[in-house]
């Protein structure tokens, strides 16, 4: 068994990419994950951009690879759940509503609709995250849509001297570290929020924290807890992305971090290799499927502009001849009309390409 | 780092570095690599005073070069900064001579016994702390003369590779350089350790780059004909390896006579586990290995994941029938070479490496493997635990030893347990 | 109803320039800006103090004021000026001829310069193209035009001038020959006013034609667009010109942590609504690069587009935007077009606007019977910061924030740093790129600012905030977390102002078609859940 040939290599990790590897990793197969950075979802609030199957006849396979999705994140240890016709209305930082359709199981508690009394507790010194500021706006939407349950603002402080500012990554790391400090933090919000049964904070609770910790959490606590986005360095974000990542890495996926593709090349229309800016000389790794899914600005890798994707998710020159064989899109790549891609449909083509280049696989040419 | 780098210009702010850096996570005050890297950049090109204390805060284990999705070069950035850093005295002192371990070593080893015996005494450590900010709480590695190396066997058509042993084996290990050459011996190459200056990583670790070239020039020099004549260069150090590939961090990019030779050299060079495991995939690495029982957390160096070959130590070692090996992935260790020597980082170091320590504990292995000869101190030093090189781990599992230094006291436990 | 002696309208650097001076003559007057401060020509240019060298050659007297106005803003307004300097670069394709006329020129015009050959040229400033032959220094310097502007109107506040901001002239009351009023509605509350007044000066720069029709007069003004590029990071030392007749892209202002590569010439029809095409961008960066090579792959911040407010009298045939003077016209309506009590200042360029607001101040002091003369020249808009207040400020802040807000505050950095010693939490940089602090946010949003902060851009105006590389993305989200806590905006108002600078913000960036910033204009549509703004190229942009 050679140490650098695999029967996947998928290109890219993030959503898209991550799916992939995740779909052929199901099968057993040896597959390698090449990423320069984790993409638009460590960005994000850790919910999805969800876009409606446009058509019905995509449906169930978008519904199998939803389905699929959340499964890899219930064995990640950070469980996303939902469905497409019951979106939710979750607050993100500019105290909006935004319509969510799959969010972490532990966000559904944040969404507007819960009909609870909630403190919104902000953190001396966290100056990213104002609790007055959504406490109002919050407020302010509840109110024009007619509920009685408004939210109120408490500030808690923390002994732990976080600098100044205080920032969510240091407080997220402090809390990933430290089991003292998460039972102080326990303490103070129950004192903060007694009374309330829910509580809505900014996203502190862990950079790695898995779903069971998190439940711990709110069991000592004794009321519902659940947390608000804030701009990157975005803990929710980041904590799905680790969440997954490393459920990959422990799954037998050998991840190669932090260094970017240089060039596929290609024979005879075969991709035949990876090959890997790293220090010194490069490192090339051989799949005999390749999964492309590095994102809408990613730098060309192939000779010929991709013009588009066949049915088999495979990229199509200007004339519509397919590039390579053994060279699957995924992501906004497999969009090519660019613009915005939402997150369940990069997961489609995630899925779809994962599943092809798992049963479709070349000749292996070394 | 040239001047006119542009890499700058990639940053669209997004703070993975931040979430990556290791000292952020440790030290909440710490600017972080975005501030330090590509916005004081920006400002240096300004002409704004920009200079900083934090700027020796920066590990340099580049985690933040590897988290960036979009290429910046941030810890060059810093480095280029630390350059141009004003220390105050004791501590501009103190840091001269931790740039130049290569000097230390040539001069404690003209009389090795009576150096160990003066840097382990506790009046001198109390000098050292008060006069040179010198932490008393490690202890110094232990410098000892090399033996009498053996002549080359001749190469036989083999591939010929040279060990650059990085200052480590030069000065405090001798005999691990001995066991290196055996494995690539019997693994198929014609070895010899080469007689080299220091790499030149804490030269640029302590802002000081006129040494750090120096030290590049010299070097570059001792090895370019032995590239030149398709020799290539191993190293079992990840911080040398790693220096080198990158042609001794690019401080010889500018100099039109040896820059070509350095980039030579450095597409040359290749990590002992890296050309292990080429041997390995061609079928050609001797698996000839004794069932061992052996429960090992291997943790990678920083400047090994920063090389970008993957985790070759990790699957040589579990190509070993009875050993268990778990990668730790715990982080940066938080020595960073000369860094938590010095006084006022110790507290730093030893928050950084927190959570390597907690996951060694958890993982309760029987050694910590590792190839860096400072993650190694560092490691003893918080967990109590031994630690070992991969590379003698393999050398061990072939069998009863038939290079080995028969007077290396850990050896003969390992021997004791192994047979 | 108010009223006072002289409504000046027009925020920009001329107008600014004339309630100082008048402050300083004992004038009472009140200057009426449409929208913040240096909205129109002043607020959208390179921000280039001219030496004089670009006119030494075509024309002498533009030369001869810019080259003794340099001297005179280096001096009255150091804190608002980087003195760069400047070189006059020969590239092998330009007119060997015109190299040595500008010599000749520089000599008869006063500029002070040296003559470099090719070694020293590129040792001075090593990112010049390997051909550039040679080269001219001279006494070019970078001047903040928001923070000219604004010393102009805070030193004059302080005097007793009054200004209101987002006051947009709807109409002006004349009777008998004479102006008696100028109405104004209220931008942001809709609120219709009047202040009566004896004179109304016309400083409005690219609207000066609509602002004199109000009056019953005509002023004819051309607008002679020019587009800008805002790169990422400085490419120069000193400002970058290219000896030869001036034509487009030539020159290259660093300013602050940017550069500024500009520009181009086209007519358009209005100040507003402006727009820049990929065909005039991709000219601007190969005229460029042909002065310094890093251009072409230089990091593109945000395009902005302004306009040359050009005076045409009738009797002159039209011509090229560059060839009519840069001259300025100071028209007197009373003597020549029988509407007393109304003065147009037209023409001109931001290195003059002293000398401009002097011959306005001069006439209009006349018309008032007031013999004060003008005092510009000399008195300082800023005082020095004083070595204990430094020390301060160096132990409190890092040394590059420290070292900004100095230069930006001038005397009044040491309340700010009593407010730091008092409340440290104040110390935290909310802007990353552009190193502004808490306290310096506070301190413009404050109730004693002179010119009060209506909107998040206001705030980027007076502080740089939002105009490095994450274009207010990251750093205008806790700006408005700030006003909404210190300025007490409701939390919806500061919401839709944080939507509404970004929007705007969004609009210099999407005319930008490659490189990076279109990823972190991608970045800046994602985080905040909208589109990428669709690119027109021509009209329906407001590109700045």
């Amino acid at each position: 068994m050679q140490s650098r040939t695999f029967e996947v290599v998928v290109l890219g990790s993030g959503i898209a990419g991550l799916t992939a590897a995740a779909t052929a990793a199901r099968q057993g197969l040896r597959v390698a994950l090449v990423a320069t950075g984790p993409g638009s979802i460590a960005l994000g609030a850790g919910w999805l951009k969800a876009e409606s199957p446009s058509s019905s006849s995509e449906a169930p396979e978008l519904s199998e690879a939803m389905a699929f999705f959340c499964e890899l994140t219930r064995l990640a240890g950070c469980p996303l759940a939902g469905d497409f016709d019951h979106p939710r209305p979750m607050p993100n930082y500019l105290g909006s509503w935004e319509s969510v359709a799959f969010a972490p199981q532990r966000l559904w508690s944040a969404a507007a609709d819960e009909k609870v009394s909630t403190a919104i507790v902000g953190i001396r010194g966290l100056s990213i995250f104002d609790e007055c500021f959504m406490a109002e706006r919050l407020n302010e939407q509840v109110q024009v849509a007619g509920s009685p349950y408004s939210y109120t603002a408490r500030q808690i402080s923390l002994r732990h001297d976080f600098g100044i500012p205080a920032t969510v990554l240091q407080i997220a790391t402090c809390f990933d570290r430290d089991a003292a400090f998460r039972a102080e933090l326990i303490d103070t919000l129950r004192h903060a929020a007694s009374g309330f049964e829910r509580i809505l904070l900014p996203g502190i609770l862990g950079l790695h924290s898995s779903d069971w910790l998190l439940a711990q959490f709110e069991a000592e606590l004794g009321c519902s807890v659940c947390e608000i986005p804030t701009l990157p360095p975005s803990i929710l974000g980041l904590r799905l992305f680790h969440r997954l990542q490393s459920y990959l890495h422990s799954s037998g996926v050998e991840l190669f971090a932090g260094f970017p593709v240089h060039s596929l090349p290609l024979r005879q229309g075969m991709c035949i290799g990876v090959d890997i800016t790293a220090p010194g000389h490069p490192l090339t790794l051989h799949g005999e499927s390749v999964v492309l899914a590095t994102g809408r600005r990613s730098a060309p890798l192939l000779a010929e502009t991709i013009a588009g994707c066949d049915a088999q998710m495979r990229p199509l020159d200007a004339t519509g001849a397919v590039i390579a064989q053994n060279l699957f899109l995924a992501g906004t790549l497999a969009h090519s009309g660019g613009g915005h891609s939402a997150d369940t449909m990069r997961i489609l083509s995630g899925y779809r390409a994962g599943k092809l280049a798992a049963t479709t696989r070349g000749a292996y040419a070394s | 780092m040239r001047p006119d780098d542009s890499s700058l210009d990639n940053c669209l702010k997004c703070s993975l570095c931040n979430a990556a850096c290791p000292m952020l996570g440790a030290n909440p005050e710490y600017p972080g690599p975005k501030r330090l890297g590509p916005e004081l950049e920006r400002m240096r090109r300004e002409g704004v005073p920009t200079d900083t204390e934090w700027l020796e805060y920066c590990l340099g284990c580049h985690r933040c070069d590897l988290a960036c999705p979009h290429q910046v070069g941030v810890s060059e950035m810093i480095a280029h900064a630390k350059a141009r850093h004003r220390k105050p005295f004791i501590r501009a002192v103190r840091d001269w001579w931790f740039a130049r371990p290569g000097l230390i070593g040539k001069l404690a080893t003209i009389l090795p016994a009576l150096s160990n015996f003066g840097l382990a005494m506790k009046p001198a450590r109390l000098a050292m702390s008060i006069f040179m900010r010198i932490t008393p709480l490690r202890s110094f590695p232990k410098y000892t003369r090399a033996k009498a190396r053996r002549s080359p066997s001749p190469a036989g058509g083999r591939p010929r590779v040279l060990l650059f042993p990085g200052c480590s084996i030069r000065y405090n290990e001798p005999e691990l350089g001995g066991k290196v050459v055996a494995l690539l011996e019997r693994n198929g190459f014609s070895a010899e350790v080469a007689t080299t200056e220091c790499c030149g990583v804490p030269a640029t670790a302590n802002g000081d780059a006129g040494v750090a070239q120096s030290l590049a020039r010299a070097n570059v020099k001792l090895l370019a004909a032995h590239v030149n004549a398709g020799v290539r260069i191993v190293t079992a150090c990840s911080s040398c390896g790693h220096r080198i590939k990158t042609a001794f961090g690019g401080v010889l990019d500018e100099d039109k006579a040896l820059g070509p030779a350095a980039r030579k050299i450095a597409e040359n060079t290749y990590d002992l586990a890296e050309l292990l495991m080429q041997q390995s995939d061609a079928g050609k690495l001797d698996t000839g290995f004794q069932p061992t029982n052996l429960r090992l957390a291997y943790h990678a160096p920083c400047h090994q994941k920063s090389q970008g070959i993957g985790r070759p130590w990790f699957h040589l070692l579990r190509q070993i029938p009875g050993v268990t090996v778990e990668d730790l992935d715990a982080g940066c260790c938080g020595i960073s070479g000369t860094f938590g020597f010095k006084q006022e980082k110790y507290k730093s170091s030893m928050a950084v490496g927190q959570p390597l320590f907690d996951g060694i504990r958890a993982a309760q292995p029987e050694f910590v493997t590792t190839e860096c000869a400072t993650c190694q101190m560092q490691i003893e030093h918080g967990t109590a635990l031994k630690t070992i090189h991969p590379a003698e781990v393999l050398l061990r599992a072939y069998g009863p030893p038939r290079q080995q230094a028969a007077s290396d006291p850990v050896s003969q436990d390992e021997a004791a347990r192994v047979n | 109803m108010e009223s006072t002696q002289v409504v000046i309208i027009g925020g920009g650097a001329t107008g600014a320039g004339i309630l100082w001076d008048l402050s300083l003559r004992g004038i009472a007057a009140i200057l009426l800006e449409q929208g913040d401060i240096a909205n129109g020509a002043t607020g959208r240019c390179h921000g280039l103090l001219h030496s004089g060298g670009r006119y030494a050659v075509k024309d002498p007297e533009a030369a001869r004021s810019c080259a003794a106005e340099n001297r005179i803003v280096k001096r009255i307004a150091p804190h608002c000026v980087e003195e760069v300097g400047g070189l006059f670069v020969q590239c092998p394709k330009d007119d060997p001829a015109f190299f040595e006329q500008w010599w000749k020129a520089a000599e008869v015009a006063g500029i002070e310069s040296r003559r470099l050959g090719k070694e020293e040229a590129h040792h001075v400033e090593p990112g010049l193209a390997p051909d550039i032959l040679g080269a001219f220094t001279c006494p070019d310097a970078h001047v903040d035009v928001f923070r000219l502007t604004l010393a102009n109107l805070e030193a004059a506040s302080a005097r007793g001038g009054k200004l209101y901001t987002y006051a947009k002239v709807t109409s002006i009351d004349t009777a008998d020959g004479r102006v008696r009023a100028v109405n104004y509605r209220d931008e942001r509350t809709g609120e219709r006013h009047k202040i009566a007044c004896e004179i109304a000066i016309n400083a409005a720069g690219g609207w000066a034609q609509t602002v004199a029709a109000m009056a019953g007069v005509d002023v004819p003004v051309r607008c002679d667009k020019g587009s800008l590029l805002v790169l990422n990071h400085r490419l120069s030392r000193s400002v970058i010109n290219r000896c030869r007749k001036p034509g487009d892209a030539d020159i290259l202002v660093p300013a602050g942590p940017v550069c500024i590569l500009g520009t181009s010439s086209i007519e358009v029809a209005s100040p507003e609504n402006l727009s820049a095409s990929a065909e005039e961008i991709d000219a601007l960066l190969r005229q460029g690069a042909i002065m310094i090579p890093e251009v072409a792959e230089a990091r593109i911040l945000r395009v902005f587009c302004g306009v040359r407010p050009l005076y045409v009298p009738r009797q002159t045939g039209t011509s090229a935007g560059r060839e009519i003077s840069r001259g300025f016209f100071l028209l007197d309506h009373g003597a020549q077009d029988g509407v007393g009590g109304f003065v147009s200042i037209v023409g001109g360029k931001l290195t003059t606007y002293r000398q401009m607001a002097a011959a306005t101040s001069d006439c209009v002091a006349r018309q008032l019977g007031v013999e004060t003369e003008c005092t510009t020249d000399t008195v300082p808009l800023q005082g020095a910061v004083d070595r204990k207040t430094h020390r301060l400020a160096n132990r409190l802040l890092p040394a590059p924030v420290a070292h900004k807000l100095e230069i930006r505050l001038g005397p009044e950095v040491a309340r700010v740093l009593d407010a730091i010693e008092a409340r440290p939490e104040l110390a935290e940089i909310i802007c990353d790129c552009e190193m502004v602090t808490r306290a310096e946010l506070e301190y413009v949003l404050g109730s004693e600012a002179h010119v009060p902060v209506q909107a998040i851009a206001d705030i980027g105006r007076r502080t740089r905030l939002g105009f490095g590389p994450c274009q207010g993305t990251f750093c205008g989200y806790k700006a408005m977390l700030t006003a909404y806590r210190t300025h007490r905006w409701t939390a919806s108002r500061a919401a839709n102002e944080l939507s509404a600078y970004l929007q705007e913000r969004r609009k210099g960036q999407s005319f930008v078609h490659h490189g990076q910033q279109m990823e972190q204009l991608d970045l800046n549509c994602d985080l905040y859940g909208v589109d990428r703004p669709a690119e027109t190229h021509n009209g329906a942009h407001d590109a700045k």
